[in-house]
């Protein structure tokens, strides 16, 4: 990897934290403004990426998607990651009996219906919610709900490390379990957690697209990355229209350079 | 004998066959599965496609003229003031299996569609109050159906019950229509065949249908289906979504006639919660009951926006509940509401609602905002909802746009009246204003503003009930237009269903296909299948 | 502590899973003060379990301990796990084949000398002074330079003889090696070799070396014991075995053995170690 990637990679990173923080300064027009005599316009200098088909700006509701989905994805894929964390690492240290307990309810997790889960818990929520709490919402529900598959994984790395030599090696030198576990398993599940992280996050951007159909998610206007991907489900007009597919790449390019500057940060440690 | 002799002459006959003459198939797609092959319980579009292509009837609705022709019936005589009903059946017809059609055919039908059992959909129509239904055999070849009240518009209604068999067998699988069922694979396709015993001929004596086969190819999406259309893999789109639409007519493709063929009957529309049992908060459900408000939303409204930008200009502003299209119903004396904020505004001001910083606030200072559902998925309903917001924005109000998926939509809109306001379309499939009977009376499940009322909730309420029942009585077509008018007058009063467009019905046909000839109403292309022809 | 006579181990050792599987059966074993003992057996032999079960970390709801393990004649098989965790790493220290997989990639070699000292001790402040003679004694720098590097900057002799160092920290009476030079090139294995050799010598250490090298134990060892199959089969002299193999599978195990390329100069009486 040479400097110069690295240093794209965090310049693409500040860009992408600078419209978190500034989305509202930094788009030239608001993200619900119909400019009716243009809709599906192509770009120009008013609008760099044209108009959508309601004929809103297309680059504004990229900037403010860009700040929703970046802002809440990670809380998300956090609060799972923290969650699959403990579950899987209390399961995999603790008695048989609490383990099969833990695993089991992983399992059930899984398999439960989730569409007619996730609409009941819309049901529960009142109409009149904003979009933004709407998204927030979302974005909690999938951390709850993302737990269950990483849990595993880290419950079967944590196994694998109480009959590893590390283990074995602590606990010979008179190391109590507790300080074992302490010590050593947090630096083993690390990377294993930090790959979850990263894997729910975009998960949880295109999950929270197809939430929409249950009436949960980041409605209308407010945009998202989930919602502005929803515009190029016709492959064809990719052709026609090129510059719609902007929003997938400015998803790709960010997880590529998060990816990125990880490895950077990893090696030099 | 041995199997692979037997085999070898089966492929050899095949062979035959099929260098004689190549069988053609009619392509196109139904979006589900058919929910039921029963031809008196269809209530989804492709069971009613299966029951219009498979179904013989007494008297068929020519989709074009909008008038009635004769089919199994040769002829027929409404009498007493649309009580009575009197037919001659065609002679020497047969059910697909064989079995001989007859009086005692149309009399077990009729039994059939009218008994509580069955809880036939279709025979909803024909019940305009208490009492039973007569058939008498009154000839070999004639039967007169009796009922308890007038029907208005009775013969019309015939053309949605296909004759069943009392003899066959097969049951309701012995079939009179150009079509058979002869193959289908859950989830894929439905493949139908000529009937041989189909009683209709071409002017030259030649027996109808032309076509063979006709294939149903099970596609939910409507993107895959126009995709499907532009590569030559079917031959019919009947409801093409606008931008697709605008796409196959750019391409000029050859081989194709893409058509706009005008307002559709259908209208997209928005109503309030005005029901009593809702867990409203006071204050919304004054507002939602308050004509003035309903109207003010209204004509916040702007209609040839939506017509542009949502529709690309494939739709119609709607005035009420029937379309221009429908010129037999249609009360020229409306006009569809021009969008206009100063008088939204002033209405609201008559109405104690005043405006501070931006906001619209209720004569007890409650701001105002509502939430507006609408099913998810369809595309157009999405963008409607975005210029709906912000139209009402301009009044200050603000809106909470809520997309779900169709069961729960219907849940709240149909039992537990959880919603505030609600977008939906409303698919008209004939023209007579006796179908939307279920949905204008006040004790109707349909009715939805306020369903399955005890006694009207509203004095206009009571009017229209009046107005309908009065209507659905009357004989005289010109006595029935007036009644129905001022129900229409009424409802642009009132507001209790806020109409926004009838989007065109926007079709595309393969040029292979001869004697298309569509329609306004359903089924657009190939309501005369059994006439069509395909060319290589 | 103990007076001469009491070995530092003496075993009596049955091993069984709960799936029924006999892992161990009867084995005895006894280590004198300062001896080498050499526990020679092919993989699979139920080597490593004994050295889990000599520690009392087999995982108990899966394996069955029968017997005994007297350490300096204190039975350690039915001791509570808190009085056992004292004795771990203060009377009795493992040392492991592959010091890549026993230390903690993140954790620097001060803070792995750190932990190992605080397992018995509560004075933080002393295990640089603890760790220096013995460090010096395993031929590590003793300097910060050192204590800061990570697992992964040191070389894998470096890293085998930090091993030994913690394992040592607390002068445990009994060193319990398992395989600790199989993971090694041919020169780190003979100084490691030596080194236990001379931490034997110079410090009194008893050492049990569980190895599947016939050759390498014979040449540290003052007793041979031969495992197969979860028991002892033979048991006796290096030069006694090596001479008489009694047990036809040491037989077979000696007669498998590479011939060394100097044989034909060598008498057949006097083995390697002499």
């Amino acid at each position: 990897m040479t400097k110069l990637t690295r240093r794209l990679a965090a310049a693409w990173l500040l860009v992408a934290l600078l419209v978190v923080v500034g989305a509202g300064q930094l788009a030239p027009h608001s993200y619900d403004r119909i400019f009716s005599e243009s809709p599906d316009a192509q770009p120009s200098k008013d609008h760099l990426l044209g108009t959508d088909a309601v004929s809103r700006d297309r680059f504004s509701r990229l900037i403010h998607g860009t700040r929703i989905s970046l802002g809440f994805a990670p809380l998300g894929a956090f609060l799972a990651t923290l969650v699959a964390g403990c579950i899987g690492a209390l399961s995999g240290l603790s008695k048989p009996w609490v383990d099969r307990t833990l695993m089991f309810s992983c399992e059930l997790f899984i398999s439960l219906p989730w569409m007619f889960l996730l609409i009941s818990a819309r049901s529960l929520m009142p109409l009149n919610t904003t979009p933004v709490a709407s998204v927030a919402i979302t974005f909690l529900l999938l951390g709850l709900l993302g737990w269950a598959g990483p849990a595993r994984i880290v419950r079967a790395r944590t196994r694998e490390w109480l009959n590893s030599d590390q283990y074995l090696f602590a606990r010979s030198l008179g190391i109590s379990r507790r300080r074992a576990f302490l010590i050593h398993l947090p630096p083993v599940l690390k990377p294993v957690l930090l790959a979850q992280f990263w894997i729910a996050i975009p998960v949880f951007i295109l999950g929270e697209a197809n939430l929409s159909l249950v009436g949960l998610g980041v409605s209308d206007p407010l945009p998202s990355w989930g919602a502005l991907l929803r515009d190029m489900n016709r492959p064809e007009a990719l052709l026609e229209t090129p510059w719609i597919i902007t929003p997938l790449l400015v998803l790709v390019a960010t997880l590529i350079a998060v990816q990125t500057v990880l490895r950077t940060t990893r090696s030099q440690t | 004998m041995n199997l692979s002799k037997s085999l070898a002459s089966l492929l050899l006959t095949l062979g035959l066959c099929v260098s004689l003459r190549a069988e053609s198939v009619l392509r196109f797609c139904i979006r589900s599965e058919p929910r039921t092959l029963h031809p008196l319980l269809v209530d989804d579009d492709a069971s009613e496609t299966i029951r219009y292509l498979t179904g013989g009837v007494l008297v068929r609705l020519n989709r074009k003229t909008q008038e009635c022709e004769p089919a199994l019936a040769s002829s027929w005589r409404v009498a007493a003031n649309g009580r009575q009903i009197d037919f001659v059946l065609r002679q020497r017809v047969r059910f697909s299996d064989g079995s001989p059609f007859g009086p005692p055919d149309v009399a077990y039908t009729i039994q059939q569609l009218m008994s509580p059992e069955l809880h036939s959909p279709t025979a909803d129509s024909f019940r305009t109050g208490p009492g039973d239904v007569h058939t008498e055999q009154t000839g070999p070849d004639s039967i007169r159906v009796t009922f308890p009240q007038p029907v208005a518009g009775l013969a019309a209604l015939f053309d949605q019950v296909p004759m069943m068999s009392s003899r066959s067998p097969m049951k309701e699988k012995a079939v009179l229509g150009p079509y058979i069922i002869e193959d289908r694979k859950a989830g894929s396709f439905i493949l139908l065949h000529r009937n041989p015993n189909y009683w209709e001929r071409d002017a030259s004596g030649h027996q109808l249908p032309h076509i063979d086969t006709i294939r149903l190819e099970i596609q939910q999406s409507r993107d895959s289906e126009a995709l499907r259309m532009r590569r030559g893999d079917i031959d019919f789109v009947s409801n093409l979504d606008p931008d697709l639409f605008d796409h196959l007519v750019a391409e000029k493709k050859s081989d194709l006639t893409v058509n706009d063929l005008g307002a559709s009957l259908d209208s997209e529309l928005i109503w309030f919660n005005q029901t009593s049992t809702s867990h409203l908060p006071a204050s919304k459900r004054a507002w939602f009951t308050d004509a003035n408000f309903r109207r003010a939303v209204s004509i916040a409204i702007d209609r040839d926006e939506i017509c542009r930008i949502v529709y690309r200009g494939h739709a119609t502003p709607a005035a009420g509940p029937v379309s221009p299209s429908n010129h037999a119903w249609y009360n020229s004396h409306l006009d569809a509401q021009k969008s206009s904020i100063e008088v939204a505004k002033k209405l609201l001001a008559s109405g104690g609602f005043r405006e501070a910083d931006g906001k619209l606030l209720d004569r007890s200072g409650n701001p105002v905002e509502f939430s507006l559902i609408s099913n998810s998925g369809n595309r157009n309903h999405e963008r409607m909802l975005a210029i709906i917001q912000q139209d009402l924005q301009k009044l200050g109000i603000h809106l909470n746009v809520v997309t779900l998926d169709f069961a729960s939509l219907i849940e709240r809109i149909t039992r537990t009246y959880d919603y505030e306001a609600c977008l939906m379309s409303l698919t008209n499939v004939g023209i007579d204003p006796n179908e939307q009977m279920n949905v204008w009376l006040s004790s109707a499940g349909n009715h939805q503003w306020n369903p399955n009322q005890k006694t009207p909730a509203t004095p206009w309420e009571a009017r229209i009930d009046q107005l309908m029942t009065q209507q659905a009585a009357a004989s005289n077509p010109a006595v029935r237009k007036k009644l129905f008018d001022e129900v229409q007058m009424i409802v642009q009063e009132q507001h209790p269903f806020i109409y926004l467009v009838h989007p065109d019905v926007l079709a595309a046909y393969s040029k292979k296909v001869h004697n298309v000839n569509p329609a306004l109403l359903r089924p657009q292309l190939y309501w005369n299948v059994d006439k069509q022809e395909i060319t290589e | 502590m103990n007076s001469a006579k009491t070995p530092v181990l003496d075993t009596c050792l049955s091993v069984s899973y709960h799936n029924g599987k006999q892992v161990l059966s009867d084995v005895r074993l006894s280590i004198g003060h300062g001896e080498i003992l050499g526990l020679v057996g092919e993989s699979g032999s139920g080597k490593s379990t004994l050295a889990l079960a000599l520690f009392n970390l087999l995982d108990r709801s899966r394996a069955r301990v029968t017997g005994q393990i007297q350490l300096n004649g204190r039975d350690l098989l039915n001791l509570p796990e808190k009085q056992m965790r004292r004795v771990r790493g203060s009377e009795i220290a493992l040392v492991l084949q592959s010091a890549g997989t026993a230390l903690n990639p993140v954790l620097r070699v001060g803070a792995h000398l750190k932990e190992a000292w605080l397992a018995h001790s509560n004075d933080a402040s002393k295990w640089k002074q603890a760790a220096a003679s013995l460090l010096e004694r395993v031929c590590l720098p003793c300097d910060e330079e050192f204590f800061r590097r990570y697992p992964s900057q040191i070389s894998v002799g470096q890293a085998q003889r930090l091993l030994i160092a913690m394992a040592l920290l607390h002068r445990p009476s009994l060193l319990v090696a398992d395989e600790p030079t199989s993971a090694l090139d041919a020169i780190t294995h003979a100084e490691i070799l030596a080194l236990i050799r001379e931490l034997n010598r110079d410090l009194g250490l008893s050492v049990l070396l569980i190895s599947h090298d016939l050759l390498s134990a014979a040449s540290l060892c003052s007793r041979l014991a031969i495992l197969r199959e979860g028991q002892i089969v033979e048991s006796g002299a290096p030069h006694r075995i090596f001479a008489a193999p009694e047990h036809p599978y040491t037989q077979r195990l000696i007669a498998a053995l590479p011939p060394h390329p100097l044989a034909a100069t060598l008498t057949p009486e006097v083995p390697i170690a002499a």
